[in-house]
């Protein structure tokens, strides 16, 4: 069916020329609609291809799927696309005021004689001016197709890509120029529908531009909550393992205060115990001591047996009375009583005292002079009595005990009594200076007791080292003067 | 011959009695025994003895106890005391009241010997000098020592020691640390310079505030420190010990 138009064009054909002038005129009208149809259709086309094109950015965007550079990348490609641009930046204004900017098109990078003053550019930004400025300092989008002409030109660095025109559009956030997106050399020039495109897309710019700060912050953010995160899990790791340190030190307190109460209040008992059965001992045993006294008076001249048993009776009252006053000095020490001792005198006092078998060869190996010390002499020599006895005992099949003086740092001596007996086990190490321990047939183990006991009256310490069957070292550490060690 | 010492010996033990009065009525003493306090104090008021030996743990009435009343009857009477057990009290008590000294079980015959003879000896003992500003120790340190046949001179102040020192020695020296104007460390150091050969047994109540200045002391040979309250055995036994080391050196 023709349109009504030709129709009426055909009823009302009149002359022969006025047919054909209609004709053309008709076949010029159907030209013009088929041109605007293609516009159109071109319009909508672009109009779809930006959208996607800023659709497929916002996705990526929103899916978090590419970093904030990428996304402006995309962006200035989407531009470039949008309007057939050769060259392209994208830039924000910086806290100084100056054009960082964010992105160049990688033409331009590769075109750029000077890619370091780009990097250059990227990092410290570039004061707003001239023609690529003008739409910042303005606020409104400008289309230069001629450069040379325009009154802003302040011209190119050497090395810079030759521009022959230039669409540059503001990005405003809430009213304020915030960068600028910006293209060139268009083949043919820009035209205002090529600035209407870049209009168009620079909102999406702005919300890339947004993005990338949210981004920023939001890392930022993120970055400080998991540092906040790991300093916190630091700080409650520290305090666990403080805690942990701090409750195994308190149990280990709590276990060795508790080691120590038993070890009090077994010692207390057996104080208790030693000093009653001492003190009881002492009436009988004193009853003995003179009744054998006086019959040695009495028998003055009499069978050498009855001499000999009587000999006997007083020896064994006086080993009685050794290991009662032993019992009775570990019942209830007795704080020293101090005097300047020269620690070598009462050695020799010690070893001249004791007897010692001719099979033990005693070595001394006193340091001259030795700072004298203050302490109680008769405890002293109770000390060195009782290690010396102990180590000749323990060279039953003879050996050499060595005797040590020395003042190895201020304040302090050291005596050291080496023997060369049967030594200590390693199990009985432990419980070497615990009272009533002993391995000897003879004796009721208080000797070492006893000696800690003293030395520890004294400030000082005393430390054992022993082989089995290569001999034991006892050192006794001394204070010179009454001062707390530290 | 100087006629034998009467001897009185208190104690609830049998044994212990019977065999000390063997032995020394053997060594040529006059011993009479008695078994507990009572006993004793009617021997004494009956006759004087120039000893006692007394026991602390007694039934009836205790040693201590039994001294106190004894002096009440014979207050110049020689007592010394004895025990087998660990009673501190009542022995700082019984030096405290002024008895001669105490002996502990079993008893050491020589030593009783060697007690005896000094008892009977012509008292002339130690010339003790007291330097202490609490009245309280001049005096009980006064009381013991005199009981024991020395002869105590005692003083408040660091100057007024070393103007006697000045005049004339002594045995021994008990020095107060803490003494009003010049300390004890002081004044020991200035008797020192008058008498190098002066024996000094510092004493404070201080026992860790002191330390610095009983160092001192003790550094400059001073003979040892003693802490208060004092343990009175010990004063005694100190006292003992110098003055015999001193009649054997002189």
């Amino acid at each position: 069916m023709p349109p009504p138009e030709i129709d009426k064009m055909k009823d009302s054909q009149k002359t022969k020329q006025q047919p054909v002038d209609e004709l053309v005129e008709l076949r010029r009208r159907i030209g013009e609609l088929e041109t605007l149809e293609a516009e159109h259709k071109e319009a909508e086309e672009r109009l779809a291809k930006e959208s996607r094109a800023t659709t497929d950015v916002l996705n990526d965007m929103l899916r978090g799927e590419v970093d904030d550079i990428e996304t402006v990348k995309m962006v200035l490609d989407t531009c470039l696309t949008a309007t057939d641009s050769v060259y392209g930046m994208i830039g924000v204004v910086n806290e100084q005021g100056k054009y960082d900017t964010t992105t160049y098109s990688s033409k331009t990078l590769q075109d750029c004689a000077f890619p370091e003053a780009l990097a250059w550019n990227m990092s410290t930004g570039m004061t707003i001016r001239g023609i690529w400025g003008w739409p910042m300092l303005h606020g409104e989008p400008l289309i230069c197709n001629n450069l040379q002409a325009h009154p802003d030109r302040v011209g190119f660095p050497e090395g810079h890509v030759q521009l022959r025109c230039f669409l540059g559009v503001p990005l405003k956030s809430e009213g304020e120029v915030v960068g600028m997106v910006a293209v060139a050399n268009k083949p043919g020039g820009y035209t205002e529908e090529d600035k209407n495109t870049l209009v168009r897309l620079a909102p999406v710019i702005s919300v890339s531009r947004q993005h990338r700060l949210a981004l920023i912050a939001a890392k930022r953010t993120t970055a400080e909550l998991e540092q906040l995160v790991a300093e916190r899990m630091k700080q409650l790791q520290d305090a666990k393992d403080h805690l942990e340190e701090t409750v195994k030190e308190r149990t280990k307190e709590l276990r060795d205060t508790q080691e120590r109460l038993v070890r009090q209040e077994k010692l207390a008992t057996l104080g208790q115990l030693a000093g009653g059965i001492g003190h009881e001992l002492r009436n009988p045993l004193g009853a003995i001591k003179q009744a054998a006294y006086f019959l040695n008076m009495a028998l003055e001249e009499t069978e050498p047996e009855v001499k000999e048993t009587l000999e006997i009776l007083e020896k064994e009252v006086a080993i009685s009375e050794r290991i009662i006053s032993s019992l009775l000095s570990f019942a209830r020490p007795q704080p020293p009583t101090r005097n300047k001792v020269n620690v070598n005198d009462a050695i020799q006092e010690v070893l001249s005292r004791i007897t010692v078998p001719e099979n033990v060869k005693v070595v001394k190996q006193l340091d001259e002079p030795l700072p004298a010390i203050l302490a109680d002499s008769v405890q002293l020599g109770q000390v060195f009595t009782n290690i010396t006895l102990n180590a000749i005992q323990a060279m039953t099949e003879g050996g050499q005990l060595v005797v040590k003086s020395e003042a190895p740092s201020p304040g302090w001596v050291n005596i050291s009594f080496a023997d060369s007996g049967v030594g200590i086990s390693k199990e009985d190490m432990g419980k070497l200076f615990e009272p009533l321990f002993t391995t000897k047939a003879k004796g009721i183990g208080l000797g070492l007791a006893i000696v800690q006991t003293l030395v520890e009256g004294h400030g000082g310490t005393i430390g054992a080292q022993s082989e089995v069957g290569k001999g034991s070292t006892f050192t006794i550490r001394l204070p010179i003067g009454t001062k707390k060690e530290k | 011959m100087e006629e034998k010492a009467s001897i009185l010996i208190v104690d609830d033990n049998i044994s212990l009695c019977r065999s000390l009065s063997l032995i020394l009525r053997r060594k040529g003493y006059a011993v009479v025994t008695a078994k507990d306090g009572p006993e004793a104090l009617t021997m004494v008021e009956e006759k004087p003895f120039d000893i006692i030996f007394m026991d602390i743990k007694m039934p009836l009435m205790n040693g201590v106890e039994t001294y106190k009343r004894l002096k009440k009857i014979k207050p110049e009477a020689v007592v010394m005391m004895m025990t087998a057990y660990a009673v501190e009290d009542l022995v700082q008590e019984a030096l405290q009241e002024g008895a001669y000294g105490i002996i502990y079980k079993p008893l050491d015959i020589e030593k009783i010997v060697t007690l005896i003879e000094r008892t009977r000896g012509d008292k002339q003992g130690a010339l003790v000098l007291v330097v202490d500003d609490d009245q309280g120790i001049c005096s009980t340190l006064n009381n013991i020592l005199t009981r024991k046949g020395y002869k105590v001179r005692t003083t408040h102040t660091g100057e007024e020691a070393i103007a006697m020192v000045q005049e004339r020695d002594y045995d021994v020296i008990f020095i107060d640390m803490k003494l009003p104007t010049m300390n004890g460390l002081e004044t020991y150091l200035a008797i020192k310079k008058v008498n190098p050969e002066a024996v000094a047994i510092m004493t404070t109540a201080y026992r860790h505030e002191m330390d610095d200045l009983v160092e001192g002391a003790l550094n400059n040979n001073a003979y040892t420190c003693l802490y208060k309250p004092f343990d009175m055995e010990t004063v005694v036994r100190l006292v003992d010990d110098i003055w015999e080391r001193n009649q054997k050196a002189g």
